[in-house]
Order: structure tokens, then C-alpha cells, then sequence
């Protein structure tokens, strides 16, 4: 009798499984809910994952004392010490490292962002925790920065109090208006190449594309790999047109279409080992 | 009943899927921790509590990323059954029934993955691809093997007797 009803409920889950695997909406707020119950493992293996991606070396000892004590208890208090001070002159480092690279975001933008840390993900898509306050909703861009660049890392997919999902540019469901465009060094000026507008969409795996593009109109422009791809999209803030959203990387002929190419697009940065995104919330 | 371990295990499994997402990613496959977690629950249970539980898993699996909801569910709990299915007294056969239900799992998520596609319009992942589930389904069971065979040197811990009669 119980095997039965097992075997009935576990058809009934399977068949409205297939139902909503196939039809069904994806629910990002419950999603994203639902993801924090496994923060307590998540959250340190992605720490883990991250540092050995980095190979984060451990903090050197700076200190050197001039003058070698005898006592042993002093001695030991000492050592203590100077760990004690190398950890938090390495901490301090990597802070004023990561308010240089903020920096990076720009001036005008820097205050109208949230850090939201991440602590795990599902392919092109990260979990993120924190904004405290800060109110996060859906369709926010989500900026990355580095040591020399930033630029866009996502959208904003779902929004709950703790944090917030971010479906990364990568994602073939996300969908950005750019430009074309090189800088030219001699001036310290960006060029527009005159394209028709692009439809930057996500590749997976991390990469972009624009699917399908003219290829008389890209060889007329002069593209080639190395140029960017910047925002031009009127839906998203006026302050983000001509962030960058990556560097073309090939131009592939499409066998199907002649006269027709892709574009392969690599953001700015490897966005799925992005350790913060900066949520733009826009209000000042 | 021997529920603890399994939910510790999946618990464990979900959790560091999650965290280790980059690390466990090579290229557009991936190592699935969950599907060798569901597919090792699904071969400790009697038969239709092992595809229950297999559902289970993949429905938590669904909650906590960003795919479709009832992907993973179903694809694990038909996984599960088709695992849960074979006879699983020695270690060979039980790594033989976990690669049996990893294989069958990744398929049919490639398959319901392009079934959306098809219906909703909504665009495959990567991941979810034939190249995709083909890598997942080498790293995956390359990565099973091992981990079934300490998990078999634990299965005191794991094992649900069914009733024999």
C-alpha cells in the first residue's frame, strides 16, 4: 500500500516536473530565495574555488625586529604580533586595492552602486548576497571593475532582501543595443565605428555575440579583432552609454548565409569567477 | 529509515555544486555533483522511494539555481528510476547503475532543454547543450567512479533494506 502510494506520488511529481520543466515560468525571486539555504556550503566553497583559481599567496611577514629578545613569553607574544600585523597590513592592502579598482567604475557612478558579493552561481548566472539597505530590483545593470577596466558584467534577474541573482551579459537571454569601437591612442579618444547598431547577446560559456551581422558593413567599418563592444542601449542608464561590454575576439563567416557573419564578443573580464558586482541603482 | 545521510549528502552536494560552479566547469561541461548524489540515493532505496528521492533532490537542485524549475527534477527522478532499477550488490554494478542514471538524466536534460526551446522560445544554454551534457556525462562519470567507490565502503550508512518477501 505504501509502495503504491510512493510509486503514485512520485508520478504525479515526475509528470508535473516535465510540465513545468517544458512550459513552465522561471521564478528568480523563489530561485534566488531558495539558493541562500545553501550559502553555508556554497559560500566557503566558492571562496575556496576562487582562491584556487588566484592561488592567493598568504601574507608576507613585514615586520623585522632590530632588537632580538631573550624571554621566551616576550618572544612568543611578539610573533603573535607581528602575524597578527602582517594579516592586517595584507587585508588593508587588498582593501585599498579594491577602493583603487572601484575607482575604476568612475566618479559619477561610483556612489549610485551597491557591492554585492558572490557566493555561487549556475553557469552564466550569479548568486549574489548583501546590499544591506540599498533597495536592488530587477532589470538593474550590474557593473564589474578590475585593476584597469570596468564595465558591464550583467542585469539584475531577480531581487530579495539578502541579495540578488544577476544573469550575466553572457547569458543568451540577456540582450544589450552597443556600438562598435576603437580606441584610438594618438588622440586618447574612442572611435565609433559606423556599423549598423549591433544586438550584443549572450554566447554562453562566458562569451557574447552579435548573431548575425552584415559582413560588407563590418569589412566597410574596418572591424577587427581587438575593437570593443560599448553600451548603446537606450533602456539602460544614460551613464553607462559607452561602457565597455568586451573585445571582439574572431569573425566567423555563417556557412548558411553568405555575406553574413558573427561576431564573437569576450567581456572585459572572466565574469563567472567575479568575486563582487556593483548593482547601479541609478538614484543619487 | 535512513534519511539523514541522504539529505546531508544532497545538502553537501547542492551546496558545493553551487559554490564551485567555475572550478568544476570545463568549458561548456560541467562536473555534476548532484546528478552522482541522486544517482547513489536512488540505488540505497527500495524501488520507488529511490526515484522519489532522486525527484526530490532534483527539484532542490532547480530551487536553488537559475534554470527552468522541474528540469533537473525530472530528468534525476527518470535518472533515478532507470538506477534504481538494477542490481546493485557489488560495487561494479552499483557504479554501473550511478552511470547508467547520470547518462540518462544528462540526456534528458539536453532533451527538455531543447523541448523549451522548441515550445517557450527560450533560448538553450550552453550548458544544456549536446556538447554540453556529452562533457557532462564523461567528467561526471570519470569523477563517479571514486566517489561511488568510497561511497560503497559507507553504504552501512546509506543502505534503506527493502522488504523481501
Amino acid at each position: 500500500m505504501r509502495r503504491k502510494r510512493a510509486r503514485t506520488i512520485y508520478w504525479v511529481l515526475v509528470t508535473a516536473s516535465l510540465l513545468m520543466a517544458v512550459f513552465g515560468p522561471r521564478l528568480g525571486g523563489l530561485q534566488s530565495t531558495t539558493a541562500l539555504a545553501f550559502v553555508p556550503v556554497s559560500h566557503p566553497a566558492n571562496r575556496l574555488s576562487n582562491w584556487l583559481a588566484f592561488a592567493e599567496q598568504p601574507a608576507l611577514d613585514p615586520a623585522s625586529p632590530e632588537v632580538p629578545r631573550e624571554l621566551a613569553e616576550i618572544t612568543a607574544e611578539n610573533e603573535r604580533l607581528r602575524h597578527r600585523m602582517a594579516d592586517l597590513q595584507t587585508k588593508l592592502a587588498q582593501l585599498q586595492q579594491i577602493h583603487e579598482d572601484r575607482r575604476n567604475l568612475g566618479a559619477e557612478i561610483l556612489p549610485r552602486c551597491t557591492a554585492l558579493t558572490v557566493v555561487g552561481g549556475d553557469g552564466d548566472v550569479l548568486q549574489a548576497l548583501g546590499g544591506g539597505r540599498a533597495r536592488i530590483e530587477p532589470g538593474m545593470p550590474a557593473l564589474h571593475y578590475g585593476r584597469e577596466i570596468a564595465g558591464m558584467a550583467g542585469i539584475v534577474s531577480a531581487a530579495t532582501a539578502a541579495g540578488a541573482q544577476v544573469r550575466l551579459i553572457s547569458d543568451p537571454s540577456v540582450r544589450i543595443e552597443a556600438v562598435f569601437a576603437r580606441f584610438d591612442a594618438s588622440r586618447t579618444e574612442w572611435v565609433t565605428l559606423s556599423t549598423a547598431p549591433p544586438l550584443v547577446e549572450g554566447a554562453g560559456g562566458g562569451l557574447c555575440q552579435v548573431a548575425r551581422a552584415a559582413r560588407e558593413d563590418l569589412e566597410a567599418a574596418g572591424l577587427a579583432q581587438g575593437d570593443w563592444a560599448l553600451v548603446a542601449d537606450a533602456s539602460l542608464p544614460i551613464e553607462l552609454q559607452g561602457y565597455r561590454i568586451g573585445q571582439v575576439t574572431a569573425i566567423i563567416d555563417i556557412p548558411d548565409e553568405p555575406g553574413f557573419a558573427r561576431v564573437l564578443i569576450k567581456p572585459a573580464a572572466e565574469l563567472r569567477r567575479l568575486k563582487e558586482v556593483m548593482i547601479f541603482r541609478g538614484e543619487r | 529509515m535512513r534519511l539523514l545521510p541522504h539529505i546531508i549528502l544532497a545538502f553537501i552536494a547542492i551546496g558545493l555544486q553551487r559554490g564551485l560552479e567555475a572550478l568544476l566547469t570545463v568549458g561548456t561541461a560541467r562536473v555534476d555533483l548532484v546528478m552522482i548524489a541522486a544517482a547513489f540515493t536512488a540505488t540505497c532505496f527500495p524501488r520507488p522511494l529511490g526515484s522519489l528521492a532522486a525527484v526530490v533532490i532534483g527539484l532542490a537542485y532547480d530551487l536553488s539555481g537559475a534554470g527552468p524549475i522541474g528540469l533537473y527534477a525530472a530528468s534525476l527522478g527518470l535518472g533515478g528510476a532507470a538506477a534504481s532499477a538494477l542490481p546493485v550488490n557489488r560495487w561494479p554494478r552499483q557504479a554501473g547503475a550511478m552511470l547508467v542514471g547520470i547518462s540518462i538524466t544528462a540526456v534528458l536534460v539536453w532533451g527538455l532543454g531543447l523541448l523549451r526551446q522548441w515550445m517557450n522560445s527560450d533560448p538553450l544554454r550552453a550548458e544544456y547543450g549536446f556538447m554540453g551534457m556529452a562533457g557532462t556525462i564523461l567528467l561526471t562519470g570519470l569523477l563517479a567512479l571514486p566517489v561511488s567507490l568510497a561511497l560503497w565502503k559507507w553504504r552501512r550508512a546509506f543502505t534503506v533494506e527493502g522488504p523481501r518477501f
